[in-house]
């Protein structure tokens, strides 16, 4: 299972979203800069909060299955996931506390932290590793780039955004094109290797309205070498700035409950 | 006549003679005894290897070598172990279902790689029960139990009687987690096993896994446990499962032990290069002398026309009667200790030898043969000719006039 997934990068679109699961977005005037694209798709409201239901679907070559998720975030450094479907998985729950994942198993009723080691390893046997879900860098930290083409340059009225990393950036990836739409919605995320391969694509479609705000309901990763597999996330539903104990919530003995 | 005169050269300085020929028949006992220690060294560890670990033959997935992939398994697994078992070639089987788990106590956990196995067979295939190092190995029927690697247990603070939590992706995709209680632990001198193992009941593995009736590997001996037989073996079984079944001997699977058992001939060569070269010395030494005390009678012996050639043969025919006995007497020698090895053998160390994840008698009994007595025996002769040569080719260079004038 931890061959799925070797690369370590930030993940920053699957955090902003599976995880934090925020999304606003800016009314801006103009022309954004490329801070501003980058927000758009990097920017967690900051400090917010965020309770969702959302679908995961993971289709490998060996099996397909979809699994009802709870996720509670705030920040961008606490967040919890559980599982509410299928039956044989119901209640197992992640815990996110800065770099760190704890899993709990109802079935044994035990809490278990995964060690550094299985970080890279696939989280619910899904195409995301568990450092997709907690390296939750900014994009803006780590790359350095350029806005290459605007909306009035391509028909599909596009900004496309390519970042190099930084010469110490700890990523895994060569480079990084960013598509926003002109209306600063994502539309996709392409990662390539250093020899200029692509390996992942992540894609948002469905953009609606969840408690006031716009955003993609739909993510999927496409992991570039097996083009029969992906892992979907569709939101059903999504609070914005609950009230959210902290502390007490994203603890271990929450974790349990 | 050539050797009939060597050999009455031979006696005129006895003492010599025989002290240097006491070197050569040391050096030939000396070697015979250490290639003999040896070559039981090595049969007996490649006997255990191949018993105990890589079996003669292994079967697999054809893709499960490569890339190790929990997906690539052996399906109907009860049948082939059934079929296996009515085969009269097939000494023991084990049957081996291997997952990458999270293992975790109460507080800690790591990465480990879970074995799943029939006990009955693995305890007769690899003498597991042996090394385990406290409690006891796991029940022949499934039972929730687990055996851990002692260090592995060590490292996730856990104690025989606890339960442990084992948490995998299985093959469905789903998360495989369960309880199991720690019956024991084991210390096999493996890494792999000790820091990084253990071992679940086959049918606890495959629940887990989602991977019903499944392996991922087939460890096979041949029935009269000889190593030569695995080809013979691979050929048969390849014959008996059929293309989709990847069929490999120990060296294949393991080309690394079967290249350092290899060894073994390279070992002994050393061993013959360096106590009978030295040997060979003290022969060198005294047919300089010999050559130095006879230089008057060469001279004159010269004078009277014998030919350099016949000087040359003369001298190294002293050293090649002298090696010829002194081998014999080596032989003899040698032959009492070998015996004494093979049949009584010396503690390498007390108690047994746990290396590789296999465990062997820290006796070692000698091992002999034909080849390495004839070895050892003209290596013997060949060095001591040899030593001989060079005061051999000075002697038919000397000047018949001058040499007779020596005192």
């Amino acid at each position: 299972m931890w061959e799925q997934i070797k690369a370590r990068a930030p993940w920053v679109l699957a955090v902003l979203l599976v995880v934090a699961g925020l999304w606003t977005s800016p009314t801006l005037a103009a022309d954004p800069t490329m801070e501003e694209l980058l927000n758009a798709t990097d920017d967690i409201a900051r400090g917010a909060s965020s309770h969702a239901t959302l679908e995961m679907s993971v289709k490998t070559a060996r099996y397909a299955r979809t699994m009802k998720l709870e996720a509670w975030s705030k920040g961008e450094d606490k967040s919890l996931i559980r599982i509410l479907e299928p039956a044989k998985d119901a209640g197992m729950s992640t815990l996110m506390v800065d770099d760190n994942i704890w899993n709990y198993l109802p079935k044994v009723d035990r809490t278990m932290k995964v060690p550094g080691a299985m970080m890279s390893g696939s989280w619910m046997g899904s195409h995301f590793s568990n450092d997709d879900l907690v390296k939750a860098n900014r994009l803006a930290d780590e790359f350095t780039g350029e806005i290459t083409s605007k909306p009035d340059d391509n028909p599909e009225k596009h900004y496309l955004v390519t970042l190099v990393p930084k010469p110490d950036a700890p990523v895994v990836w060569g480079k990084v094109l960013v598509r926003v739409s002109a209306d600063l919605m994502p539309v996709d995320v392409r990662y390539f290797d250093e020899d200029g391969a692509l390996k992942r694509t992540m894609k948002f479609e469905q953009y609606r309205d969840f408690d006031g705000r716009k955003m993609p309901a739909q993510m999927t990763l496409l992991p570039a070498d097996k083009p029969e597999e992906f892992t979907r996330i569709t939101y059903v539903e999504m609070k914005f700035d609950i009230e959210l104990d902290d502390k007490k919530f994203f603890s271990l003995q929450q974790l349990k409950r | 006549m050539l050797f009939s005169l060597a050999w009455r050269n031979l006696w005129r300085q006895k003492r010599r003679s025989l002290v240097t020929g006491l070197a050569l028949v040391l050096g030939v006992m000396l070697s015979m005894a250490v290639i003999c220690f040896q070559d039981g060294f090595y049969t007996e560890m490649g006997r255990v290897l191949i018993e105990q670990r890589l079996g003669h033959v292994q079967v697999h997935h054809p893709d499960y070598p490569g890339r190790r992939a929990m997906h690539d398994t052996l399906e109907g697994a009860d049948e082939l172990v059934d079929r296996l078992g009515n085969d009269d070639s097939v000494g023991d089987v084990t049957v081996r279902l291997k997952g990458q788990m999270l293992v975790g106590g109460e507080s800690k956990s790591d990465g480990a790689e879970l074995q799943g196995v029939l006990p009955p067979l693995e305890d007769a295939f690899s003498n597991v029960s042996a090394m385990v190092s406290s409690g006891r190995f796991l029940s022949d029927a499934p039972a929730r139990e687990v055996v851990l690697g002692d260090r592995l247990a060590e490292a996730i603070e856990v104690e025989l009687g606890d339960s442990v939590v084992v948490l995998t992706q299985a093959a469905d995709g789903s998360m495989g987690n369960d309880l199991y209680e720690v019956v024991g632990m084991v210390s096999t001198g493996s890494l792999a096993i000790d820091r990084y193992g253990g071992y679940l009941h086959l049918q606890d593995l495959q629940e887990l896994l989602v991977l019903p009736d499944q392996v991922h590997e087939l460890t096979i001996t041949g029935a009269s446990g000889k190593s030569d037989q695995a080809d013979a073996l691979a050929g048969h079984l390849q014959e008996t499962f059929g293309d989709g079944h990847l069929v490999r001997t120990w060296e294949q699977v393991d080309p690394q032990i079967a290249q350092m058992l290899g060894m073994q001939s390279v070992a002994a060569g050393i061993v013959l290069f360096f106590i009978l070269g030295g040997a060979a010395f003290v022969v060198l030494n005294t047919m300089m002398m010999v050559v130095y005390e006879r230089t008057r009678e060469l001279g004159v012996l010269m004078a009277l026309g014998m030919r350099p050639r016949r000087v040359v043969a003369m001298i190294t025919s002293e050293a090649l009667v002298m090696s010829f006995a002194a081998v014999a007497v080596g032989l003899l020698c040698g032959g009492l200790i070998d015996w004494y090895l093979v049949v009584q053998g010396v503690d390498l160390l007390q108690g047994d030898l746990e290396f590789a994840g296999v465990r062997m008698s820290g006796r070692i009994h000698g091992s002999v043969s034909m080849a390495s007595i004839v070895q050892t025996a003209s290596a013997g002769v060949i060095f001591s000719v040899l030593a001989a040569l060079w005061p051999a080719w000075r002697a038919s260079r000397l000047q018949p006039v001058e040499a007779m004038r020596q005192d």
